[in-house]
């Protein structure tokens, strides 16, 4: 292990261009060992093709991928040591629950009694146990997707890829399974690689997502810090919910919003290094936001609202306001905490430190 | 709902449908069996003695055996050459793809007379090939066409991950192939199979043209419809649609079978 390099995969200025078309723009990035990484970004961002790029189902059209510091530029996909789960799974049909399992290991010419062996070690991690001789078509969807984890697993990939793994499931199924594939993980300290266009899941699961947007990367941080310090706009509005407002940076750690009456004071940590006079927006967390008929003392971020819609939702209410130049505002908040009528006038506030700033 | 019920329409047309269907084929088991050597209505009386005597006819089983053995590697070459091809124009990408299918097809329009005329001229720069050999060739050339367009459409059904997965995990191009692509694609590999042997197996046509000294049995049949239509005929003919039957029925079956157990969630 320890003569290994410590990123599992590194991409170094990897492109895929079709045609007129630019699926993958220019991205580097590291995933370190053991690592679990997502990559998010909405539906056609080109995040399939960059797994596909580790995978080696796509050849890149400028750039280099490692795996295990090893460039496998010109490398076939069975010439390399990744194992994906695909999201329709590809199980084999012909074959048996325990035959799909055991096909990467007989591939790699491992005998037979050391399969049987890895085999029913799988199906027990998988909780699949007395389903090895089963065919494939007598599984139900949770199990068939098990059984496409454990035959990736089996052997032990430097890289272990989920092409949206947990998409064809229903919502509690894959709230189960997302804590399965984390404990699974965890014990395992595989590094993994998943593909999703669900942000929560991927906030769930990884310890480092990248945000991906037409072809390019937003952003490669911690889930936290693309919570509460997003890189770009885009980050700020696809990674949870936002409240944006365009506004102008002063010169003394002033910010104005642009068109409304909401002016903030924020820390040079907050404002970056960005001169003055520059163009940016401010990004609201819904949960920082307080609503009621004044404001708290601690809160100086406050604007006048009328309250549009109430909606409860268990613990949380979301209210949504709408604000003097006819956008709207949202903001999540206790339900113990009784929230003022709907069509009245209430004030929506928050503390500036809560802020963070985004180009605009 | 009772007002439009035609509980009896149904049945009887199925019915009807079926007797006009197979009534040739009852008509020749018929006659097999009758004891008169000329064939015709009334009927005579009861025997099995032209099966025997059918089976005693040396030139008759020859062309029955010489039928089979062409048929059998008209077909095994005619899905041999559609296969790959059918691959390629299901799964690269192919200029002009539309033509090409549309040219593939072109043997099976072609109405046989000419496509006969037209190797007779052709085969005359290869006159050793006559016989046996130039009808395994028409043979192969026909059935092909829609070989590769049955397979055709079996490889654009044919599930790429499974693919990608089988080499994700370690199995090259061929393994892959081995592996995966041909026992899932097996079923339709038979059928294509069977469909290209009886169909050789009774092509007329084209094989009269290129006979030369070869006898296939249609060739036998009609040179013998020429004088009286001897009842051993109908005696082989009964064996042979039984067997044709029994073959494409469990075929069918099997072929049913394998398909519901690919077609998973």
């Amino acid at each position: 292990m320890s003569d290994l390099p410590p990123n599992a995969v590194e991409l170094r200025a990897v492109s895929k261009v079709y045609g007129a078309s630019t699926a993958v723009r220019e991205i580097s990035m590291e995933i370190p060992r053991g690592a679990f990484v997502t990559i998010l970004g909405p539906s056609g961002c080109g995040k399939s093709t960059l797994l596909r790029m580790i995978s080696g189902f796509v050849t890149p059209s400028s750039g280099d991928v490692l795996i295990d510091g090893v460039s496998v530029a010109g490398a076939t996909p069975y010439e390399r040591d990744t194992a994906m789960v695909f999201q329709d799974y590809a199980l084999f049909p012909h074959r048996t629950v325990a035959q799909n399992l055991a096909f990467g290991l007989r591939m790699r010419k491992v005998d037979k009694a050391e399969i049987a062996r890895r085999v029913e070690a799988m199906l027990e991690l998988v909780n699949l146990k007395g389903f090895g001789e089963r065919r494939v078509s007598q599984i139900s969807g949770g199990q068939a997707q098990r059984v496409a984890l454990g035959r990736a697993l089996i052997v032990r990939p430097a890289v272990l890829l989920l092409d949206e793994p947990l998409g064809a499931l229903d919502l509690k199924l894959r709230k189960q399974m997302q804590a399965e594939l984390k404990t699974i993980h965890r014990e395992l300290g595989l590094t993994f690689v998943a593909v999703t266009h669900d942000q929560e899941e991927a906030l769930t699961l990884s310890d480092r997502i990248a945000v991906m947007n037409s072809g390019a990367l937003e952003q490669f941080d911690t889930p936290e810090n693309l919570y509460r310090r997003p890189a770009t706009r885009f980050v700020a509005d696809f990674v949870g919910n936002a409240n944006l407002f365009d506004a102008q940076l002063g010169g003394d750690g002033r910010v104005e919003a642009t068109g409304l009456p909401l002016t903030l004071f924020l820390n040079p940590a907050q404002r970056g290094n960005r001169p003055a006079g520059a163009p940016v927006a401010l990004v609201v967390r819904p949960e920082t936001i307080a609503v009621g008929a004044t404001a708290p003392e601690s809160h100086d971020g406050r604007i006048e609202a009328r309250i549009e819609e109430i909606m409860f939702s268990g613990a949380v209410q979301q209210i949504v306001g709408r604000l003097p130049d006819g956008r709207r505002i949202t903001a999540h908040q206790s339900a113990a905490v009784p929230a003022p009528e709907r069509g009245a006038s209430a004030v929506f506030s928050w503390p500036s430190q809560s802020v963070w700033l985004v180009d605009a | 709902m009772n007002r439009w019920s035609f509980g009896w329409a149904l049945p009887t047309y199925s019915v009807l449908l079926y007797a006009f269907l197979y009534l040739p084929i009852v008509v020749i088991v018929l006659f097999a069996f009758d004891a008169k050597a000329i064939p015709g209505l009334p009927l005579d009386g009861f025997t099995t003695g032209w099966f025997s005597a059918s089976l005693g006819d040396a030139r008759l089983i020859g062309s029955l055996l010489t039928s089979i053995r062409l048929a059998l590697l008209a077909a095994v070459l005619s899905t041999a050459l559609a296969m790959p091809a059918a691959m390629v124009l299901a799964w690269r990408p192919v200029r002009m793809k539309s033509l090409l299918l549309c040219l593939v097809l072109g043997p099976v329009v072609l109405p046989q007379l000419v496509l006969g005329l037209g190797l007779v001229v052709l085969f005359r720069t290869a006159p050793d090939l006559i016989g046996q050999p130039a009808i395994v060739l028409a043979h192969t050339t026909m059935t092909s066409s829609y070989a590769t367009l049955m397979l055709y459409s079996r490889f654009l059904g044919f599930r790429r991950s499974y693919i990608e997965a089988a080499m994700n995990l370690g199995a090259n191009e061929f393994v892959t192939f081995r592996e995966v692509v041909l026992p899932l694609i097996a079923p339709a590999l038979i059928a294509v199979l069977l469909l290209a042997f009886t169909d050789a197996f009774g092509e007329f046509v084209v094989a009269w043209f290129l006979a030369g000294f070869t006898e296939t049995l249609p060739i036998a049949i009609w040179t013998s419809l020429r004088q009286v239509i001897s009842p051993k005929i109908y005696a082989l003919s009964a064996v042979v649609i039984l067997a044709t039957l029994a073959v494409s029925v469990s075929a069918q079956i099997w072929i049913l079978g394998q398909s519901r157990r690919e077609s998973e969630p």
